[in-house]
């Protein structure tokens, strides 16, 4: 009967980007558990020298060896993880709120205002983030709270585009000019019904921008502008790795792949909220 | 043609004078005297007031700030307060490098991506498109300086294929050249084809949905031509803009893949600046990375002109 | 001498895994020098029925029964190869949109020549050269400079003449047209279709002209093929048709026009709507519409008629011999 069609009867697979969403998840938990319970499951002090254990390998008691000052190179990454996910989270959460605020409000009143901040958006985003991370940091001063304010500054206009686009949008549709007609406030608009529209669209900016506020952070610790030592930075610790490289390679490997399964988690979610919200992919 | 560039030149200048300005005000934004970091907290204040005289930094704000275009104006983008030497001498000494790696990563993420992108677009869903996507998720996922430091030891220093130093051969020893512009230039590169490939699935899988795509298979040209042909000049549109707007994404990348490859560039300057406090030689940097950045743009502008025939003048 | 000739033709769609009939035992014939015209509603099944025919079916999509002979070729199990060499050179298509239509990249004579080096061996420049004399031929103005213009540089309406002009450029045996004016304006509508006309005859071509639109039934075919729900329900003459309407829904299409001869106070129209594919009825597609729904309708489809193409063909219970007794009970 159907020879001619080569029919998949198959029933339709998973809805698309399911599969990626709940490897992400999987992958961001577990790496998020052993960064936040860091204290309770880091078989050492990350800080601890030891000039008997320098360079020791793998082992029992150090389970990824251990750094030129005797320190337990697992742990340090356990370390490591909580300050590269708390920065991400924190860089991307401060984005996410001025950007998307500001870019709603921009877009909605529109104006003067609205077209000077659309231009100097467009100016901060066309600047290389990297050498704007570079410098950011390098004027306010190593620390934390500096990273993180100068890695959400770079993140700042992704948010704020996306929020003011969505604003211009949705300005125009017809039941906001019925909400006006109703009598409504403008905060009551924004916030009942131009908020929600855009929710899907921030997850998945957001999710996205956590990648590359990893990939910021640590390309930062790396060339020295991290969280200033002792702290233990993954990036930091890929540099000090680097600086044995010939000799003991495992200190660069380990934090590196910390990093990329971080990175690999954090792009498995943002790829699969992407996939699911398009109308047009096919699982 | 002319007439278009010089159009488009002069609506840079306010993004270019912009970006100027903000180089100036963050390099003076900096707490502390540089005089003192510079010389030691131990310096004497003649001393300080020598350095001040001589590095313009007792006159007032806008006298510096006019003073500073005037200077740009004339191409000069100052003088190392470390090294006494110009600033542009430093830069351009470095400059050919970095645009050698910069266009080396561009070519192989270009020249990688695209036809990656092509392939899984055809297999729509299929084995090919998995691979495809699992493969971009994998390049995407790499900062650079991690996929740096792993390629170098794994194809430096345990393969041996590539020196491990790769400073840049001077141009009397091609293979030598090419050999140290490899590595770096791929790992500029993986990324960016992640990226490209992506784009040019997406595009081509929107392109070959479109009319004229029917058109073309009812007019009976062969499937090969109608994805490399008929469709992949369409897909061209997004992998243009893309490009450009990656760029100076990659100049970030390029300073990383420099230090960890020890090439020289404008990436070992910016370093070197920052670890030594020279603000007149960062201040000159920023300057050179916006020219660049607004530069990489108008060339964008410019592609497009040639890829697409709608655009107009 | 018949060009095109489809025969008890079936086309089967995949959706979520279940197939279904979205041609139904379609059988048709287009002559040499003759147009045929099918018409019916949106989602009647027309533009499958010309993508069956093209052999240009998305991947969901086959033919699962019948045959569809060109020039008593049977090519409805050719492969993409040997479509590939038909398409273009032994059948032109020409598609409802013009402004989209063409490769916005490429020169509007690029797109000309190309069918012409690729089905007729044309060297560059005899090819351009070709391609010229086809623009003039389809009335576009100073064709020679024009070969290098890029279509955003054309209208709606000399886009469709470029369309036609790359359909018909290696003199196809048949042409199938898919609405092809629908998206133009009133005036230049009349234009392309009296061009087609001309085409048609110079060439010597057979005319497979699909639309929804009566009043171009009537000026611009010979015959004409009603199709309803993926049934072909009644084939006749223009004359025959209009003239004695035999399926209940031709009669309800033609009571439907408005006529300038007679007083209106209302449009009639026909209540109801197309079933979804997925919910089609077993037997006559038409029953919920239909006035005269009998017993049997509910359960089988009404056979197809067998005769020669001239006939007056029509696919209804009401019009299969003692069909009105067997209705009762």
């Amino acid at each position: 009967m159907s020879e001619a069609l080569k029919i998949d009867r198959r029933v339709r697979r998973l809805p698309p980007g399911r599969v990626a969403i709940i490897a992400g998840a999987a992958i961001m938990a577990i790496v998020a558990a052993a960064a936040i319970l860091a204290p309770l499951v880091a078989p050492h002090d990350p800080y601890a020298q030891s000039m008997l254990a320098r360079f020791r390998p793998m082992s029992a008691e150090y389970w990824l060896g251990t750094d030129q000052f005797g320190r337990d190179t697992f742990s340090r990454i356990l370390y490591g993880l909580q300050i590269t996910l708390w920065t991400a989270f924190a860089s991307t959460a401060l984005a996410m709120l001025c950007g998307t605020s500001i870019g709603i409000l921009s877009g909605y009143y529109g104006g003067r205002v609205d077209r000077w901040l659309s231009a100097a958006n467009d100016l901060l985003m066309s600047f290389p983030q990297m050498v704007a991370g570079i410098i950011i940091v390098a004027l306010l001063g190593p620390g934390i709270t500096n990273l993180i304010i100068a890695i959400a500054i770079t993140a700042f206009p992704a948010f704020y585009r996306m929020a003011r686009s969505a604003a211009l949008a949705l300005r125009e549709r017809d039941y906001i000019d019925a909400c006006r007609v109703l009598g409504y406030s403008d905060m009551r608009i924004i916030s009942r019904h131009l908020l929600p529209e855009t929710l899907d669209d921030i997850i998945i900016v957001a999710t996205l921008w956590l990648a590359t506020a990893v990939r910021t952070e640590s390309s930062l610790a790396f060339i020295g502008l991290g969280a200033p030592p002792p702290a233990a930075t993954l990036g930091g610790l890929v540099r000090e790795g680097f600086d044995n490289l010939l000799d003991y390679p495992g200190l660069a490997i380990w934090p590196s792949l910390a990093i990329l399964v971080v990175m690999i988690g954090l792009n498995l979610m943002g790829d699969g909220l992407r996939d699911a919200n398009d109308p047009r992919v096919s699982a | 043609m002319l007439r278009f560039a010089g159009q488009r030149l002069l609506t840079l200048i306010p993004t270019l004078l912009a970006v100027l300005t903000l180089a100036f005000v963050l390099v003076r934004i900096v707490p502390g005297d540089p005089a003192l970091i510079i010389l030691g907290d131990q310096a004497t204040p003649e001393a300080i007031a020598r350095f001040h005289e001589r590095t313009g930094l007792d006159q007032p704000i806008w006298h510096q700030y006019f003073a500073f275009l005037a200077q740009l104006a004339q191409g000069d983008l100052g003088v190392s307060m470390i090294s006494n030497r110009p600033v542009l001498s430093a830069v351009l000494e470095v400059l050919p490098y970095t645009l050698e790696l910069s266009l080396a990563g561009v070519f192989v993420g270009v020249v990688l991506g695209v036809p990656l992108g092509v392939v899984a677009a055809r297999s729509n869903g299929g084995p090919l498109d998995w691979i495809v996507r699992i493969f971009t998720l994998g390049g995407l996922s790499f900062p650079a300086f991690v996929s740096a430091v792993l390629m170098l030891l794994v194809f430096s220093v345990w393969l041996g294929w590539f020196p491990v130093i790769s400073s840049g051969k001077p141009l009397t020893d091609p293979w030598g050249r090419f050999m140290s512009l490899a590595l770096p230039a791929l790992n500029l590169g993986l990324v960016m084809m992640a990226y490209v490939a992506r784009v040019t699935r997406g595009g081509m899988m929107n392109v070959l949905r479109s009319d004229y795509i029917r058109t073309a298979r009812a007019k009976g040209v062969p499937a090969r031509r109608i994805v490399w042909k008929h469709a992949l000049r369409n897909v061209l549109l997004a992998v243009v803009t893309f490009t450009g707007l990656y760029f100076s994404v990659l100049i970030g990348n390029s300073v990383l893949t420099e230090i960890v490859f020890n090439r020289p560039g404008l990436g070992k300057l910016v370093i070197g600046a920052l670890e030594r406090r020279d603000y007149a030689l960062l201040q000159g940097l920023v300057v050179a990375y916006a020219v660049l950045v607004v530069l990489v743009n108008a060339l964008t502008d410019l592609c497009y002109r040639f890829v697409d025939p709608r655009v107009k003048a | 001498m018949s060009v095109l000739n489809v025969n008890n033709l079936r086309t089967s769609l995949v959706i979520g895994g279940v197939e279904y009939h979205a041609l139904r035992e379609i059988s048709l014939s287009v002559a040499e020098g003759e147009t045929l015209a099918v018409v019916g509603e949106s989602g009647c099944g027309k533009s499958m029925l010309a993508m069956s025919v093209m052999g240009l079916l998305p991947s969901v999509a086959a033919i699962t029964m019948g045959h569809v002979t060109l020039d008593a070729v049977q090519i409805e199990a050719a492969s993409e190869s040997v479509m590939e060499h038909i398409r273009g050179a032994r059948i032109g298509m020409v598609f409802q949109e013009p402004m989209t239509a063409l490769n916005p990249v490429l020169t509007v004579g690029e797109q000309i020549a190309e069918p012409l080096r690729d089905h007729l061996g044309l060297s560059k420049r005899e090819a351009r050269k070709a391609a010229v004399a086809l623009m003039e031929k389809v009335r576009i103005p100073a064709a020679a400079t024009r070969y290098n213009s890029y279509p955003h540089e054309f209208s709606g309406g000399m886009r469709q003449r470029v369309v036609i002009a790359l359909a018909i450029a290696c003199r196809p045996r048949l042409l199938i047209a898919d609405e092809p004016t629908t998206a133009l304006d009133v005036t230049v509508q009349r234009q392309i279709l009296d061009l087609l006309d001309v085409l048609r005859t110079e060439g010597k071509m057979g005319m497979l002209l699909i639309t929804h639109n009566l009043g171009i039934v009537a000026g611009h075919a010979d015959r004409v093929a009603v199709m309803y729900g993926g049934d072909l329900v009644e084939s006749a003459t223009v004359k025959e048709l209009f003239r004695n309407p035999a399926h209940p829904y031709s009669r309800a299409l033609l009571a439907s026009l408005p006529r300038v001869d007679r007083d209106l106070s209302e449009l009639a129209s026909i209540p109801g709507r197309v079933p979804a594919l997925i919910n089609m009825p077993e037997g006559c597609r038409f029953i919920d519409r239909c006035p005269h729904a009998m017993q049997r309708c509910h359960t089988m489809p009404p056979p197809v008629a067998v005769g020669d193409s001239q006939a007056h063909s029509v696919r209804c219970w009401l019009h299969v011999q003692g069909g009105e007794d067997a209705a009762e009970g």
